[in-house]
């Protein structure tokens, strides 16, 4: 089965390192990081992920204004996001607005059980 | 003195009788007699023509039958002119019928009075008169003439109606100034009870105005509260964002060394499930500053409390089964509707059954009551801390849980609101589960306490207006 390719887009350098090492540790996925919000939207054209974790709050451009990026492009608009935040309190998988929200710290469990879902969607 | 003439009439009759003398000797001595009766006589009347006061003598009918010189002087007529004549045309006619009266008064037996009344003088002036009456009587007891003495009192009289006049002016003054004295007594009382109207309505300003202050001082202590809150808020979210990220890193790590370490490694699987669930404590304290500082963010809509706290109950059933806790509720069928944020009273209820929970021994009971009261002086005294919340009067509804536990230590019952104070062992609960639970509560202008039974245990009090 081919792996899954996952776009993490995220400040935390070192979260997206090990995320990407938990992730690809499960040989299901393969993980590209970036550490620019800026960069997101050309990340994904180049890397064409099956599922985009993408955090809120980022320094130079924030994950909803990304997100609208990337919806606005019609081969990326399709992808399904999910939010990876510290920014809501409860640790369950939460939609809000239809996206949904996967609050830090997560499981890595609880984290795939969200992405494959997402992505069979 | 006419007494006297009597006597010596009477003396010369005995005379008579008594000395048979010759004849010449018989006229000598009639002439001797004679000549001591005129010279009595002389005497006798010069002492009544000389007296100052008015001597008369007058018959029944008012005929004058002698007046002395002051008599005439006095009214300005001879002699002559008054003799056989009644004195009755002296006196002013209105004074006359008094004056018949009082001669008509006289007696044998009462024979003298005194009166006064008015004369007309020549002039036609008006003056005074006191007269001292004496009947005079026969020897048959039979009414002979009157004498009268009498003096001018024109003098007194007018100092009489003079005092009189001042009396009768002092006493109208008097009457004036009682009268003045009762109209300013009636001015001063309607002023007095003005005044009193006044005081009353003052003091119903004054409470109404500390009623005021007190609501005020209450909206201003929610303001602060509200702003610290705020602080709190961004300051929460802040530090929520800075360390649940390099949490999120560390649980992250420790999935991967749990997977990627040797499975037979048990000493490092020990450690790595111990930094997992201190990375799961920091979060839950962290998640537990992000509830408390959010609290002003809810939303109110009318909800049926019994409905909440039955889904409450649910949320908890599995602890109530895992320690075989029986829950005894009685809950009011008639509660009325309360605006409320549901997640979060939900959040409060099931915060106070896991408490309740934690507390009783396995197979105890848990009590849970709601009802609707009236609030009294006595409910106001069993409050502890702010009761400026309720008024004697107010309509609550008081919901109530009671457990048969240990009870709280009462030196530590007053900081079980306090933030990250807890009584579980360390590593379970965050402190903040209370502390939280108030400030719900408190949003929602309601009230939390917590104390101990008289019989044991804890009972838990919620308290929301109507």
């Amino acid at each position: 089965m081919a792996k899954k390719r996952i776009l993490l887009i995220d400040d935390q350098k070192s979260f997206t390192r090990i995320l990407k090492m938990n992730l690809e540790l499960t040989g299901r996925y393969t993980v590209k990081e970036e550490n620019r919000g800026v960069c997101g939207l050309a990340a994904a054209r180049e890397f064409k992920p099956h599922c985009i974790l993408l955090d809120i709050v980022m320094p130079d451009l924030g994950g909803g204004e990304v997100a609208a990026q990337i919806k606005s492009d019609p081969d990326l608009r399709d992808v399904p996001i999910i939010y990876l935040t510290a920014l809501i309190k409860k640790k369950e998988e939460k939609i809000i607005g239809g996206t949904p929200y996967v609050a830090k710290p997560v499981k890595l469990q609880t984290l795939i059980t969200c992405i494959e879902n997402h992505m069979n969607r | 003195m006419i007494d006297e003439l009597e006597i010596l009439r009477s003396r010369v009759a005995k005379l008579e009788k008594t000395a048979p003398e010759k004849i010449g000797d018989k006229v000598s001595r009639e002439k001797e007699i004679e000549e001591e009766l005129k010279k009595s006589e002389r005497r006798y009347r010069a002492i009544v023509q000389d007296q100052a006061e008015l001597i008369c003598r007058f018959l029944p009918d008012g005929t004058l039958t002698f007046v002395n010189d002051a008599y005439c002087r006095y009214f300005g007529r001879k002699q002559a002119e008054l003799i056989s004549r009644s004195f009755m045309t002296l006196i002013p006619e209105e004074d006359r019928d008094m004056v018949h009266k009082q001669f008509n008064s006289l007696t044998y037996d009462n024979p003298v009075a005194t009166c006064e009344h008015r004369v007309i003088l020549p002039s036609g002036e008006i003056s005074w008169m006191s007269w001292s009456d004496q009947a005079i009587f026969d020897d048959q007891n039979r009414l002979m003439e009157f004498q009268s003495v009498g003096r001018d009192i024109t003098q007194r009289k007018r100092m009489e109606e003079e005092l009189q006049k001042a009396k009768n002016e002092l006493e109208k003054q008097v009457r004036d100034r009682t009268a003045e004295l009762s109209l300013k007594n009636e001015q001063l009382l309607r002023k007095v009870e003005e005044h009193r109207q006044t005081e009353k309505e003052l003091q119903e300003a004054f409470a109404n105005l500390t009623d005021a202050h007190k609501e005020l001082e209450d909206a201003q202590l929610q303001i602060i509260q509200a702003a610290r809150m705020e602080s709190v808020g961004i300051l929460a979210a802040g530090v929520a964002h800075e360390v649940k990220n390099p949490l999120a890193t560390i649980l992250m790590g420790i999935e991967y060394l749990s997977n990627a370490a040797s499975s037979g490694d048990e000493t490092i699987k020990a450690i790595l499930e111990d930094m997992e669930q201190t990375v799961n404590r920091a979060d839950s304290i962290v998640r537990g500053l992000l509830d408390f500082s959010s609290v002003g963010d809810m939303t109110f809509r009318p909800y049926q409390l019994n409905h909440v706290i039955l889904k409450s109950i649910d949320l908890v059933r599995h602890e109530l089964d895992r320690k075989n806790i029986k829950l005894i509720t009685g809950l009011s069928a008639t509660l009325p509707v309360v605006c409320i944020d549901e997640d979060r009273i939900c959040q409060v209820f099931v915060n106070l059954f896991l408490n309740a929970v934690h507390a009783v021994p396995d197979g105890g009971n848990i009590m849970i009551t709601a009802y609707e009261k009236t609030v009294t002086k006595s409910d106001l005294w069993k409050c502890s801390g702010n009761t400026g919340k309720f008024k004697i009067g107010d309509g609550v509804i008081v919901v109530e849980i009671e457990d048969r536990g240990r009870g709280i230590p009462e030196d530590q019952i007053m900081k079980v609101f306090d933030p990250f104070f807890t009584t579980r062992p360390a590593g379970e609960g965050t402190g903040l589960g209370l502390t939280v639970s108030r400030s719900i509560v408190e949003s929602h202008g309601g009230k939390l306490d917590i104390v101990n039974r008289k019989d044991g245990g804890v009972r838990s009090t919620i308290v929301f207006k109507r």
